[in-house]
């Protein structure tokens, strides 16, 4: 076995590019997610675009509208039933979007189509076809564009969204426009990874670089290049294992994660052992001579 | 017309479907008013993903499923855990990456060995054609846990209410915590074969938010909550014969239609009831001679 | 020399000055937690928003910035809607403590260059005048040399300092201070109490939230009292007595009364009082602890009494 045979192939060629240009949308993404405290929120929009996709199919519109249509629909009545009840936001959440998910199912059972449930649900990046290749491209990069453009001001949504006000900023505005990025990305990873496991990418790179630095610059480019690295490396081995190609890049993302988890130059559980042991060994001496 | 209605009960499959999922339902609403009350609810989203694993391990050994379920959900647990408190990473990040890696690892194991369970059946159960060694073990699971729920419903209560006091009480506070766990964990994989992976958490969230909205005494929820979750469970398999759909998604439909319900006309928490409260109040308020 | 008043300073003087008229704000839930508030600050003033918890003070500072629509009545700052004097820069804000996430990714001088993110275009990329005034105001509060520094590495009054900071880059004329002194040191106290005398010299409004009693009359000329209405208003010599903080405080408000106290003697010299807000301790002339109830304690008093008199 050669182990550049990978690279013989066009759907593996396909495969790795869609693959990095889904990471690094998701991977900018999950930075603002993460810092915001939405992590699951992007677990909850990928379900519940599923209904999303059915209508749209019936009512012959472009699936990706029908999925980021549905998935918004979750992400604001979650958001009005929780300002309107008393019920917490994490049971609003899951109470949404497993009702969505639901109908979706029925839905789906219901409606006779030629998307196959398991791609949606588990993504199939190695038999992409070229329209959705062209599809998941443009998404994804007016994705990341305008959350690249618009990042300063997001990141004070995230920091402080009293002073974002007091400033003059439209954070309703900010906040809608946050949750359609994060819709828009699903939409557009669905391919690649599926419903299931897009919550992966959207939650682990951003955790990966965050343990990594203090800066958010930085942070960003961390992000993606670990998630830029996992896409491609899944992809890879999974042509050679013949295993789930989404499952072997969200493996391969919980690896890097894993590892800054250990060996993170600050926060780092090695580094936190370290910085407390040099505390014991200075704060010793000076307990006895109290 | 009546012996249309009738059909279902005609079949064997049929009854056992309905009587099952009923069983079920009433086991996870029960649980699910303390997942609620603690804030568990993305922890319940959490472990029935994280379960899988365990499950395509234990048929790949010919162990019993819940075996396999119960020790990969709690590794799940435990590891959710260590990571939190070495981090300042949030909690929902936590989760997010925790139990995507281990749905991946699951994922990855089916698609390795595709022929030691389907994973139709892991992602939306398969109530329909469930054997009868895996009723005896479901059987098994809801008859144990409402026992332990029945003997130590209170000491749970206190535990999820106030932590320190059942602490400072003498309760083992680990001890209680590690029982929901287990609880959640072993109820996740009974619920799994229900309504599959991804509406488990309905089953775990959806009936205690209803009965939240309901009442306000803790006793009473537990039992709304069981009824509901029976009821909609049995209603929501013998609905799926006519639909011909999903099981798992009419039952989570059914659920989520009833909190919707709750939602607006609950007597005292309801959409209406609290529109109606507050204008009065205002005007009360309005009403004062300055 | 006594300048007289020009033209500038005049107009800034009409345009700078925060109106609350008849604000009531009721929640979702149906609890009323302000009605019918009504007071007015001048330009130039430092002013304490007094009250106990849950006496909607939070809510009505809410309800200055912004952030929540009164269902009844207006805030209007200089003339202008809150929106549009937002969209000005006229409302600066310093957070409490304890609602900022001190691990987030951003250092010290990301956080002082938010408070010009109103100047900047759409795409929020500083200029040279920009970071002028985000070095200036750094200087100011001197945390120049912290700027490179995340945010979790400071301590507690150098926290508080960068978020001044960024209100000093933003220019405010109207700044709302939540609980400043809240795990502050002296030292910093002092500084901040320093730099708001300045920035009321210059014509600014300061509004802080406090539940810090003993630090209202020593640096605010105003004072609002509320308890889920506005009790009183106006110049703090006038508005905080005692009967004003009885009304606002009712029961809540803890009493050291010297003449039902234990302290037999006091001309101000020998008595300590220690307080954080709670009930104080008191030492007496000889360093002993001070009960605040001389009934009951007879014993500890004649005692008292007759080492006195044995000196």
């Amino acid at each position: 076995m050669n182990w550049l045979s990978p690279f013989q192939y066009d759907f593996m060629l396909a495969a790795l590019g869609v693959g990095a240009v889904v990471g690094i949308v998701c991977a900018v993404l999950s930075c603002f997610l993460v810092l915001k405290g939405w992590s699951l929120m992007g677990d909850a929009i990928s379900h519940a675009v599923l209904p999303g996709i059915v209508l749209a199919h019936v009512a012959g519109v472009p699936l990706p509208i029908g999925a980021f249509c549905s998935g918004l629909f979750c992400a604001v009545s979650t958001g009005f039933i929780k300002s309107h009840s008393r019920v917490k936001e994490d049971t609003v959440m899951g109470v949404v979007f497993t009702g969505l998910f639901a109908l979706g199912l029925v839905l789906f059972t219901k409606v006779e189509s030629d998307q196959h449930l398991n791609h949606i649900l588990f993504g199939s990046l190695l038999g992409i076809p070229r329209a959705q290749i062209i599809q998941t491209g443009v998404i994804g990069a007016g994705t990341l564009l305008v959350t690249l453009a618009l990042r300063r001001d997001l990141l004070l949504f995230c920091f402080d969204p009293a002073h974002a006000r007091s400033i003059g900023l439209n954070t309703a505005r900010l906040n809608y426009l946050l949750l359609s990025l994060v819709a828009l990305s699903i939409v557009a990873a669905l391919q690649a990874v599926g419903i299931i496991l897009v919550v992966a990418m959207l939650v682990t790179p951003g955790c990966f670089a965050y343990l990594l630095t203090d800066r958010f610059g930085r942070m960003l480019w961390l992000a993606a290049g670990s998630a830029v690295g996992s896409c491609l490396g899944g992809v890879y081995v999974s042509f050679f294992i013949n295993g789930s190609t989404g499952a072997c890049i969200v493996l391969l993302q919980s690896t890097c994660f894993l590892l800054a988890l250990m060996f993170a130059p600050k926060r780092g559980l090695l580094a936190s052992r370290w910085r407390r042991q040099a505390a014991l060994v200075e704060g010793v001496p000076t307990g006895k001579r109290g | 017309m009546m012996d249309a209605l009738a059909v279902p009960f005609h079949y064997d499959y049929m009854l056992k479907a309905m009587w099952v999922s009923a069983l079920i339902g009433s086991v996870c609403g029960c649980l699910s008013c303390f997942v609620t009350l603690k804030g568990w609810s993305l922890m319940g989203d959490a472990l029935s993903h994280a379960v899988v694993p365990g499950v395509a391990l234990a048929y790949l050994v010919g162990a019993p499923f819940a075996v396999g379920a119960f020790f990969a959900g709690l590794l799940a647990a435990v590891g959710m855990g260590f990571v939190k408190t070495k981090t300042s990473l949030r909690e929902d990040a936590v989760i997010g990456i925790v139990f995507t890696t281990f749905f991946a690892a699951g994922l990855l194991l089916i698609s390795l060995f595709p022929s030691s369970v389907s994973l139709k059946s892991i992602v939306f159960g398969n109530l329909l054609g469930i054997s009868d060694a895996d009723v005896s073990q479901v059987v098994l699971i809801a008859l144990g846990s409402l026992l332990v729920l029945g003997l130590r419903w209170r000491d749970l209560v206190l535990f999820c209410f106030d932590p320190n006091q059942a602490r400072a009480l003498g309760l083992n506070v680990r001890l209680l915590n590690f029982t929901l766990l287990t609880l959640l964990s072993v109820t996740a994989v009974a619920a799994l074969q229900a309504v599959g992976a991804c509406l488990v958490v309905a089953m775990l969230v959806t009936p205690g938010a209803t009965a939240y909205l309901l009442t306000d005494r803790f006793g009473r929820m537990l039992g709304l909550a069981a009824g509901m979750g029976a009821g909609t469970s049995f209603i929501g398999a013998y609905a799926s014969y006519f639909l011909d759909g999903s099981t798992g998604g009419c039952i989570v439909l059914l659920q989520t239609l009833v909190f919707l319900l709750a939602l607006v006309w609950a007597p005292k928490h309801g959409l209406l009831a609290s529109r109606s409260k507050r204008l009065q109040a205002l005007k009360a308020a309005l009403g004062r001679p300055a | 020399m006594n300048p007289a008043p020009t033209n500038s300073t005049v107009a800034a003087g009409l345009r700078n000055e925060v109106l609350v008229s008849d604000v009531t704000v009721s929640y979702n839930n149906g609890t009323v937690a302000v009605y019918d508030a009504t007071f007015r600050l001048q330009a130039g003033s430092i002013c304490a928003l007094v009250g106990v918890n849950g006496s909607g003070k939070s809510t009505l500072f809410k309800t200055i910035m912004g952030f929540l629509k009164p269902a009844q009545g207006s805030v209007t700052i200089g003339g202008e809607t809150i929106a549009s004097a937002q969209r000005l820069n006229w409302v600066a804000y310093v957070p409490q403590s304890e609602e900022v996430d001190w691990s987030f990714p951003v250092s010290v001088w990301d956080v002082v260059m938010m408070g010009r993110y109103g100047y900047m275009s759409f795409l929020r990329i500083p200029g040279a005048a920009d970071r002028r005034l985000v070095e200036a105001s750094l200087r100011r509060v001197e945390m120049w040399d912290f700027r490179e520094r995340q945010i979790g590495e400071l301590s507690g009054g150098q926290k508080k300092r960068v978020f001044l900071a960024r209100a000093l880059a933003q220019q405010g004329r109207v700044i709302l201070l939540d609980e400043p002194f809240t795990g502050v040191d002296v030292k910093t106290e002092a500084a901040i109490v320093e730099l708001l005398r300045e920035l009321r010299a210059a014509g600014n409004i300061m509004l802080v939230s406090t539940h810090n009693l003993g630090s209202v009359p020593e640096f605010c000329d105003q004072t609002v009292i509320i308890n889920r209405t506005v009790l009183a208003a106006g110049p703090t010599v006038e508005v905080f007595t005692e009967q004003n903080l009885a009304r606002a405080f009712g029961g809540v408000l803890r009493h050291f009364r010297f003449d039902e106290s234990t302290i037999q003697k006091h001309d101000g010299r020998t008595v300590t009082v220690l307080t954080d807000d709670e009930r104080p301790l008191v030492f007496g002339k000889d360093g002993h602890v001070e009960y605040s109830q001389r009934n009951g304690r007879e014993e500890v008093v004649k005692q008292r009494a007759e080492q006195e008199d044995d000196e």
